[in-house]
């Protein structure tokens, strides 16, 4: 059987600084998941988050997102949608709180009678549809600040 | 030759949007579309917008199929149905169709079954008038990148 314990050769040492190197300037990167059921709105928002310097990821709807941090993944910021599918966005909002989750959420609306019940359910921010450069930038900055 | 079609259809182009923009059919967020198209997507836009018009036209046959009903008083549907658009539209730029939009949610959230009615017929010519200049801005599009010898699958 061939032994597998042997020194680095100096390709290998130099693969591996990269790969640490890679791995930090990911880490920098927010991950953001984008909790919408609506086709058009995740092409655009993903869009805006990665041309932003984030990495975006999609939940079809609450439970979907719920679901995800239950199997331990993890996500810097959520951008939630309310009205969807199997879950809307405020009751889905509350859950993760529930679940102690410490994301910052920020609700997305096209109604202004969904600010408060985002807010009540704990949402960090909640902001009038469209996501833009402007705003994304902005709450990128306050998670840094914070 | 070549260098003069080009420069003439982007010509074209700039009128179009110039008018667009000041007839109030798009706004900023149609330019924060058009940042998004690089070379990695270069038919980003294109590609977003169509994907708006293939949801809006299920919405608004949706819309238009509850409210001929004369038994019909599910509002909240409408409101529903409304509030997508709304989203959608905001998104894409689409500041007229957004905003008469939200007029007709006003009419739903009175149960006015006529102001509906009426709000339905104004959001559908709103939707056909931006779907045919979005058609007629790509078709100078692609007109002004085949004159540039640029070819992308549309």
């Amino acid at each position: 059987m061939f032994c597998c314990f042997r020194s680095k050769t100096e390709e290998e040492e130099s693969t591996d600084d990269l790969g640490k190197n890679m791995t930090l300037e990911y880490k920098k990167k927010f991950l953001v998941l984008v909790v919408d059921d609506d086709p058009h709105c995740q092409t655009v928002h993903l869009a805006i988050i990665g041309a932003a310097g984030g990495f975006g990821y999609l939940a079809e709807n609450g439970e979907e997102a719920v679901n995800r941090y239950r199997d331990g993944e993890y996500f810097n910021l959520i951008i939630m949608d309310n009205e969807m599918p199997l879950m809307d966005g405020v009751t889905a909002t509350k859950m993760l709180r529930d679940m102690e989750v410490t994301s910052v959420i920020v609700g997305m609306t096209s109604h202004e009678d969904e600010y408060d019940a985002f807010m009540e359910a704990g949402a960090d921010h909640c902001l009038e549809k469209p996501l833009t450069f402007g705003k994304i930038d902005s709450i990128f900055d306050q998670i840094k600040n914070a | 030759m070549l260098g003069l079609g080009v420069d003439r259809l982007q010509a074209d182009i700039n009128r179009l949007l110039t008018s667009l923009f000041h007839q109030g059919v798009l706004d900023e967020q149609f330019l924060q579309l058009q940042q998004l198209q690089d070379d990695t997507s270069p038919t980003f836009v294109y590609d977003v917008i169509n994907i708006y018009f293939d949801e809006s036209e299920k919405l608004l046959r949706n819309l238009r199929l509850l409210l001929v009903d004369r038994e019909f008083s599910d509002y909240k549907k409408i409101g529903l149905h409304l509030n997508q658009l709304v989203g959608s539209s905001s998104s894409i730029g689409a500041r007229r169709v957004r905003n008469v939009c939200v007029a007709f949610r006003s009419a739903s959230e009175l149960n006015n079954r006529p102001g509906c009615l009426r709000g339905l017929e104004v959001v559908e010519h709103e939707y056909h008038y931006l779907k045919n200049m979005m058609h007629e801005l790509f078709q100078l599009e692609q007109q002004r990148l085949l004159a540039a010898g640029v070819r992308y699958p549309m």
